[in-house]
């Protein structure tokens, strides 16, 4: 009877505390519904709708043209997907761990100057380089010109042939592996010199040193890098359609514009939304709990060694050799391009198109730095895990590769033209019926998918660094939120928003394959341009639109990096 | 009374324990309190409490008789009328001294604002300081910013936290003491936290003393410290 009892009252316990809970609702929902957590739940929705529209179309009726694709070609189409991804991971984790390692712990002539100017193929993208390096080694570019005409040797064509999965690979690996070097490179710097010191007491060689403790240390950021890599991998279209490389994203191209297909090419863009997926499973699982990083601040910061002769020429070669073919050698020969062509690309369609690059990017800028701002704050004043969670899923567009996004985007805007036709009916007139789908508002939506996650990272570690601290203050003098945020945060933010601002600009300009699926008819931006002309076999006149997007990237790594290097 | 504490308990997220345990508190108008502990005894959280900003899991808190929060009622921190100075005092960076206090009065028409920004000034003695930025100022002048804002808009209620800790030991003394002067002119009912006996001696009417979010006595401090 006792422990029936104890039971009883056991249970009206928890009964109460249920209650008490329960009363709270109420209270809580007043407090969690405000313009910020409603806003940031709008936004959130709107970018998720279009991914989930592809995920579901993987279950749809499959139509003829699906069976054949997946009989014949979804084979190579993986193969090949993987085998440019597995390649270039391997090529840029061997080239951007050997160049972060020689630039952190040695020192030789011109370190000073590597350690910033190895980033710069980044401004370089891969698919202009590929035009640019085909156009070097083609039968009438610089190299072969030379051998016939001032060596006298004709050579066999099968050597210049950079066309192939190898010749992608070599462009990836070129010209993206800064992004392993950045993040394995500031892994390196933050470490103490104590423990290069304690490994050589114990009596270990450099490259030992490098094996066993360094190699081991840096996982985590030399996978964070890569895993970056393997996205742009994905995500690319300009080259290995200028390749001819059959991979998922010509694919998805040829299924849609070739054979008038968007189910297949709704699926095709499902199972590599799947595989990027995967890459990121895989990622956190291999990072795992491997976020270590020994050092802080107080320890005494790393003394690079210095090397002297052989190893010194050898260090300095190297970093020549990758800097020269990633960024010197290109952009002279674009240079020299731009210099023969000039005169007749100069005219009112390009300077057109210059107006819309810089318009899409500055419009599509300035709307995600808003937004990033609104989920920024909704994500630190919310009490909940709520904020957390919005704050991820705010980041997931940036791994999700631009076909796929513009598949989901096509579908979802043609959606919404029949859903709302009734609404622009009576304003212009009957006879079209697709309003927003041709318009840029859907190129401008694609984008924000695909470029929120990096203004959001800008903004968040702006809200990070000026803390919780300066929002409270404000709030106990009597500025609510609204107030505090335009009075307070904003601009405290000003740096962060700036930066944002600039990383998605530069993106935005550099952005293909989204421009080229969603674009409206006719309508061409300095990528798209640089596209056209090359498809066009016009490499040589793809050249001023390329420099101008290569010196706006330069400019804005030259920025952060000098900013960086400062704080 | 002015200020009722009423059976608050509190835990942070991801925390199994309660940094405040049914935490009860009474403080009659124009009072200075002290609540005295060691780091980690729930101090702070009591002023964060009271101030609005975090939310209790259970009790009540009123001032001057309103309900600030129990379990259908809050009110946010922005409309509970007090004036909180924060550790690292959390002046805006980016104002001068004359908008960091000017901060919280902007419901008060133009002229009326200028007539009280030189008031505090004075009260705080820094006139001649208003167009500097607080980087531009010590510790100690830093520290007199944040008491006039917190008071400029006429709180109710001030609450600091850990007011001094910021400060050289040979500083603290005479702070301390135009602290006590202060309050004392204002006649502002006054919480602060601190784990330094001597604050507590110096400027507390009553002493409360926590240990690990449960009360343990409450009284006089020259009879308890």
């Amino acid at each position: 009877m006792k422990s029936v009892g104890n039971k009883l009252k056991r249970v009206a316990w928890r009964a109460t505390l249920y209650l008490q809970e329960v009363v709270k609702v109420p209270r809580n929902i007043k407090l969690n519904l405000n313009f910020w957590s409603i806003a940031s739940f709008m936004i959130l929705l709107l970018l998720l709708l279009p991914n989930l529209n592809i995920l579901a179309g993987l279950l749809e009726e499959p139509t003829e043209n699906w069976l054949h694709i997946r009989t014949y070609l979804l084979q190579s189409y993986i193969k090949n997907s993987l085998v440019l991804v597995g390649a270039t991971a391997v090529m840029t984790i061997i080239t951007g761990t050997l160049l972060a390692y020689l630039v952190a712990f040695y020192d030789f002539p011109l370190r000073g100057f590597m350690r910033w100017a190895l980033i710069l193929p980044l401004a370089v993208p891969p698919y202009m380089a590929a035009y640019t390096y085909s156009g070097i080694v083609s039968f009438t570019g610089p190299i072969q010109t030379f051998l016939r005409n001032t060596v006298g040797v004709s050579p066999n064509q099968k050597y210049f042939q950079i066309m192939s999965p190898e010749g992608a690979v070599f462009i990836f690996s070129l010209f993206l592996y800064p992004y392993v070097y950045l993040m394995v490179k500031a892994f390196f710097e933050k470490q103490s010199s104590a423990l290069i010191e304690s490994a050589q007491l114990l009596g270990r060689s450099p490259v030992e040193i490098l094996i066993y403790t360094l190699l081991p240390l840096a996982r985590p950021a030399i996978i964070g890098g890569v895993s970056l890599v393997i996205m742009e991998v994905l995500n690319d279209y300009g080259v290995v359609h200028y390749f001819g490389i059959p991979v998922f994203s010509t694919a998805i191209f040829r299924a849609w514009f070739g054979m008038g297909d968007l189910n297949s090419a709704i699926k095709l863009a499902g199972l590599l939304m799947i595989l990027v997926f995967a890459t990121v499973v895989i990622e956190k699982l291999l990072r795992g709990r491997l976020s270590f990083s020994y050092s802080k601040s107080a320890v005494r910061p790393l003394v690079p060694r210095r090397l002297h002769k052989t190893p010194a020429i050898l260090a300095l070669t190297f970093c020549l050799l990758i800097f020269s073919f990633g960024f010197v050698i290109p952009v002279f020969q674009l240079f020299y391009w731009g210099l023969l062509t000039y005169r007749s690309i100069l005219n009112y369609e390009f300077i057109a198109s210059l107006f819309n690059s810089v318009m899409l990017a500055g419009i599509t800028s300035s709307v995600i730095v808003i937004l990033a701002l609104i989920i920024g704050n909704f994500a630190r004043i919310s009490t909940n895990q709520l904020g957390n969670i919005v704050s991820r899923i705010a980041l997931i567009g940036y791994s999700i590769p631009g076909t796929v996004i513009a598949i989901g985007v096509v579908t979802f805007f043609i959606q919404m033209d029949s859903r709302i036709y009734w609404l622009y009916k009576p304003i212009i007139g009957g006879s079209k019926k697709l309003v927003l789908s041709t318009s840029i508002v859907m190129l401008v939506f694609a984008y924000i998918i695909r470029f929120l996650a990096i203004g959001y990272n800008a903004v968040d570690s702006g809200f990070e660094k000026i803390g919780r601290k300066y929002f409270e203050a404000s709030r106990t003098l009597g500025a609510n939120i609204a107030r505090t945020f335009l009075l307070v945060d904003l601009p405290m933010l000003k740096p962060a928003v700036t930066g944002g601002f600039i990383l998605v600009f530069v993106d935005i300009l550099k952005e293909l394959p989204l421009t080229l699926i969603l674009r409206p008819f006719n309508f061409h931006t300095l990528a798209t341009k640089a596209f056209q002309y090359a498809n066009d076999e016009m490499v040589q006149e793809a050249a001023i639109a390329s420099l101008i997007i290569i010196t706006v990237s330069f400019l804005s790594i030259y920025l952060f990096y000098k900013t960086a290097e400062r704080t | 009374m002015f200020l009722e504490v009423e059976n608050i308990s509190f835990q942070y997220p991801n925390s199994p324990d309660y940094v405040l345990k049914n935490f009860t508190l009474t403080v009659p108008k124009g009072i200075t309190l002290a609540i005295w502990g060691e780091s980690g005894s729930g101090k702070s959280t009591a002023l964060r409490l009271i101030s609005g900003l975090e939310i209790p899991q259970q009790g009540r808190i009123k001032i001057s008789g309103k309900i600030m929060v129990d379990h259908n009622t809050f009110v946010p921190p922005e409309k509970r009328g007090i004036g909180m100075v924060f550790q690292d005092y959390a002046l805006f960076p980016h104002m001068t001294v004359a908008r960091n206090i000017l901060f919280g009065l902007n419901k008060m028409p133009a002229e009326a604002k200028k007539v009280r920004l030189q008031e505090i000034l004075a009260l705080v003695d820094l006139k001649g300081f208003e167009h500097r930025y607080p980087y531009e100022l010590s510790g100690g002048q830093q520290q007199r910013v944040a008491l006039a804002r917190a008071i400029a808009p006429k709180p109710h209620l001030l609450l600091l936290d850990e007011p001094f800790s910021n400060l050289d030991s040979s500083l603290k003394t005479k702070i301390r003491q135009e602290l006590k002067t202060i309050i004392v002119q204002t006649g502002i009912t006054t919480v602060f936290v601190t784990h330094d006996r001597e604050d507590v001696k110096c400027i507390a009417d009553i002493v409360v003393i926590l240990q690990k979010g449960r009360i343990m006595e409450i009284g006089n401090p020259s009879e308890l410290l």
